[in-house]
């Protein structure tokens, strides 16, 4: 079940269950990562600030190791003057007059052409520069509904890969009849699982 | 009969292609979650492959009536 979690249908995979391992590894993968860049990379970040919680998150970490990197930038950008790792992919949206790090504001400015240094409130002494403006508003008005598509896709991803997990500890859901009379590839399978449980 | 009811069906879908913008995005998650659903009650390849059509089809018929709904509401409020 961890491994179905890590990654959709490794689970499975290592189970020896390989047509549906392959088959949730394509699918759920598949429109995870078309999510993924139908947003533009900006909409899995994991952020319980108050007033901007992102409630997708608790579907998109579903998806498991794709979604582990939005955790860590969340931690690592959470404070004073700090900054995300490698240039913010999967960080959090900078609030308004939230100070970062001045490599981090200009990392920011570098994945934002929209951005400018006029943008931020400077503090040359603490090397921190402070937002004028609502990041997660600019990644709105520049992606339109992809943004929602984005989060739609990555969100319903990790959901079917909660499905997947299930499988992959409990078995199909449903009657295996069918599958017996269809050649027996379910008692197979089936032992299989169990062996590997 | 048949061609008459894809005729039916096939100006349904331009339709809705027309008054609902990105409705088509909605596809590929309808054949994703048909996959998944039908090879998490199934473990034989061609029991999972029937599956994904039912699956398809029910799903499609329940997503649409809702869409046809809201598209009613919408028009009569």
């Amino acid at each position: 079940m961890l491994l179905g979690w890590l990654v959709p249908g490794l689970g499975h995979l290592y189970q020896g269950r390989r047509f549906k391992g392959v088959l949730f590894l394509v699918v759920v993968l598949s429109i995870y990562i078309t999510g993924f860049l139908l947003g533009g990379g900006r909409v899995v970040y994991w952020s319980w600030k108050p007033g901007e919680q992102r409630w997708a998150m608790a579907c998109q970490a579903g998806i498991g190791i794709a979604a582990v990197p939005a955790a860590a930038q969340s931690m690592l950008l959470n404070g004073v003057g700090k900054a995300a790792a490698a240039g913010g992919f999967m960080a959090p949206p900078v609030g308004l007059n939230q100070p970062v790090a001045e490599s981090y504001g200009r990392a920011m400015m570098r994945r934002n052409p929209g951005l400018s240094e006029d943008d931020f409130r400077r503090q040359p002494r603490l090397r921190l520069w402070e937002l004028q403006r609502d990041e997660l508003s600019m990644w709105h008005r520049q992606l339109g509904r992809w943004f929602e598509i984005g989060t739609l896709y990555t969100m319903i991803a990790g959901m079917l890969n909660m499905l997947v997990i299930y499988d992959a500890g409990f078995g199909p859901l449903g009657s295996i009849r069918d599958d017996e009379r269809r050649g027996g590839g379910a008692g197979k399978s089936n032992s299989s699982t169990s062996a590997a449980d | 009969m048949e061609s008459l009811a894809s005729i039916l069906v096939s100006t349904l879908a331009v339709t809705l292609l027309d008054r609902v913008p990105g409705l088509a995005f909605g596809v590929p998650i309808l054949i994703a979650a048909s996959f998944v659903f039908a090879a998490t009650h199934h473990e034989h390849p061609d029991a999972i492959r029937g599956a994904m059509l039912q699956w398809l089809v029910w799903l499609g018929v329940i997503l649409g009536v809702v869409l046809g709904l809201v598209l009613l509401i919408g028009i009569w409020v």
